[in-house]
């Protein structure tokens, strides 16, 4: 099933946490919601479930395949719901949890006990806790609570699944299995599901398409792809990982930053404004010798060579700190260790200049 | 000795104590406590019931059975059959408000559900006397319906409430705060309309704080004395509560029959002490559950 929201708008006093947000996520898809705390990703996944309701001044509405269901309470809009802290019954076993959205059916719609025993059974068998039915929620481990409040959510047999920091509280071995399996479940079942994240790599591995928020809007919307390598502003770059930051200014119709001139496709430059360039650590090529190209000379402060990628950290001649990644044969080749000199050029970069004011 | 035998040592010496007390302020506390409790606590108590039984069993089953006895009795049951009960409503429906939604004066709402619990007893009485009283705002309702509210078994109820009244939002309130309310959240997700949603997820839920507070309610309804005491008019077996009766039993001199009165008061007192124990222990059990649930 598709949602659509549109025009949504949520303040809470002076505070806009949504403000005109629109999106739409097509049948099927798995959307990450990503962004910083307090960017409105959370209120947006509650807004669509009907947990929280838009401001009723801003035309809002919701549609769920096409159909209004703005004035549908959460309970009627079908949708399986994972709380950032499972928000499992206490007081309930494993398998009661599981039930519950079953049983709380009404009459005529509510299956028979066989046939919620068999289907608790094998939603069981599907977050590999077979048997732990009789557990409590208190004598589980985070990712086993998590599944437990997956199951339960897919119960209902839902339209979509919405997940709200679905790994925020596990640890990072068990975050990592978790997302797997998820993208797993998601491949089997299909169901269109939303999950809500502040965790750029979590985004990026499991979602067909992330959308970046900030500040209660839509900073950037598209494939985990495109939003790395070609992000739409400044604020994205900086979200998506580390990023060194080059300040200069434009003159005579291109960017200048030290010893590199650049123009960017798409960005109109006029002479005397200020600009800003980023580079991903990666995007830095190092070389012991300067080879002809425009570069920074600059010292090693630092060489990190545990984990996938050797990592420098080099201090410019006017004191900026900048960081390099590449491979370990790179780095071998390069064989240079702390304090020897290194000349700094770019890749791959990205110019951001001011929004030009009159 | 060797400072390499740890072992050794920690058998001759005590371990080394964070707090480090000097022996004599450890006995010295202790010894204030215990005498302080054996004083003020312990050696009334046994005093109630020596001085019930000091002119033997047949007395004291007189004492309690006889008809204004029974009759006392009787009017405490009542006052606290039908307080605690309302109270309990109120409070479920206070702690819902306080603790689920955000609206003006909710504060000053949490502030007046503690106003029974700051105003003296006899004032609170004071106040229906001068509600209910001829010239009173509320007069006309007892003139119009023709029910007697001072001096009656009414106000008796009215005085009884407004004192009990905090007991059970206090302690729901606290508790429902605590708790938050993602479950009841998920429970609506998950189709779950509000009474499913109260019956199968609030409930259960709070019941231990619940019973906590209806327990704290009962004992303070039963032995309230001052306000009730005020709009009673103490009409000998017909307004009189089981604290008033005693009172009056002693006022005459009747000690035996009083302190008879008052060892049922007291044994009152002791069951409360010791549900409330086990409440209180069930509580912070699954207190403690829910905290590594956390």
């Amino acid at each position: 099933m598709s949602i659509e929201a549109r025009h949504i708008t949520r303040s809470y006093g002076s505070f806009k946490a949504l403000d005109d947000v629109s999106i739409r996520i097509n049948d099927g898809e798995l959307v990450a919601l990503l962004g910083p705390s307090g960017s409105g990703k959370t209120t947006l996944l509650r807004v669509i479930a009907g947990l929280d309701q838009p401001d009723p001044d801003c035309g809002g509405q919701i549609f769920f395949n096409d159909e209004n269901v703005e004035n549908l309470p959460a309970r009627k809009r079908q949708v399986g719901f994972v709380f950032q802290h499972y928000a499992l019954f206490r007081h309930m076993t494993v398998f009661d949890n599981i039930a519950f959205g079953l049983r709380v059916k009404p009459k005529g719609q509510r299956p028979p006990e066989s046939q919620i025993r068999a289907k608790v059974r094998e939603l069981l068998a599907l977050i590999q806790l077979e048997n732990l039915e009789n557990r409590y929620p208190s004598q589980l481990s985070g990712g086993q609570r998590q599944r437990v409040a997956l199951a339960r959510a897919l119960a209902i047999e839902p339209k979509v699944l919405l997940l709200d920091e679905p790994f925020g509280a596990l640890d990072a071995r068990v975050r990592q299995d978790l997302r797997r399996w998820l993208r797993r479940l998601h491949d089997e079942l299909h169901i269109t599901s939303v999950f809500v994240t502040h965790d750029q790599e979590e985004a990026m591995e499991v979602a067909d398409r992330i959308v970046v928020m900030n500040a209660g809007r839509i900073e950037q919307d598209g494939p985990p792809d495109e939003v790395f390598h070609h992000p739409a502003n400044e604020f994205v770059v900086n979200f998506l990982g580390n990023v060194n930051l080059f300040r200069g200014r434009v003159e005579s119709g291109v960017a200048v930053f030290g010893p590199w001139t650049l123009t960017q496709s798409g960005v109109s430059l006029v002479d005397g404004q200020e600009a800003r360039l980023f580079v991903r650590p990666h995007e830095l090529d190092v070389r012991a010798t300067p080879d002809g190209r425009p570069a920074l000379s600059a010292v090693i402060q630092r060489v990190q060579t545990a984990g996938p990628l050797a990592k420098l950290e080099v201090l410019t001649a006017d004191g900026q700190t900048i960081f390099a990644e590449m491979p370990h044969d790179r780095f071998r080749e390069l064989n240079v260790r702390q304090g020897d000199t290194v000349f700094v050029s770019l890749k791959d970069a990205r110019v951001f200049v001011e929004d030009y004011v009159i | 000795m060797h400072p390499s035998e740890p072992g050794a040592r920690q058998a001759k010496k005590p371990r080394f104590q964070a707090t480090g007390d000097p022996g004599w302020v450890r006995v010295i506390c202790v010894g204030l406590t215990l005498a302080f409790i054996a004083l003020m606590l312990l050696f009334p108590l046994m005093v109630v019931f020596t001085e019930a039984f000091r002119k033997g069993l047949g007395v004291y089953f007189a004492a309690i059975t006889e008809a204004d006895a029974r009759a006392a009795i009787r009017l405490t049951l009542l006052a606290a059959g039908i307080a605690v009960p309302l109270n309990t409503l109120f409070g479920l429906a206070a702690a819902w408000c306080v603790a689920r939604f955000r609206f003006p004066g909710r504060n000053l709402l949490t502030a007046l559900i503690d106003l029974p619990f700051s105003v003296s007893p006899v004032v609170a009485g004071l106040l229906f006397v001068l509600l209910f009283g001829s010239g009173g705002l509320l007069a006309a309702i007892s003139r119009w319906s023709g029910i007697q509210i001072l001096f009656a078994v009414p106000g008796i109820v009215l005085a009884t409430m407004f004192v009990t009244l905090p007991f059970v939002a206090r302690e729901l309130i606290a508790l429902m705060q605590e708790q938050g309310d993602e479950e009841e959240l998920a429970a609506m997700v998950l189709g779950a309309n509000g009474w499913q949603t109260f019956w199968r997820i609030t409930l259960p839920n709070i019941k231990w704080g619940l019973l906590y507070g209806m327990i704290l309610c009962n004992a303070r309804a039963m032995g309230e004395f001052g306000a009730v005491s005020v709009v009673s008019g103490h009409i000998r077996g017909v307004t009189n509560t089981l604290p008033l009766h005693v009172e009056i039993l002693f006022n005459e001199y009747n000690f035996a029959a009083s302190f008879a009165a008052a060892s049922l008061l007291t044994l009152l007192a002791l069951v409360t002490l010791v549900i409330k124990t086990f409440v209180a222990w069930r509580e912070r059990n699954k207190g403690i559950i829910a905290e590594s649930h956390a």
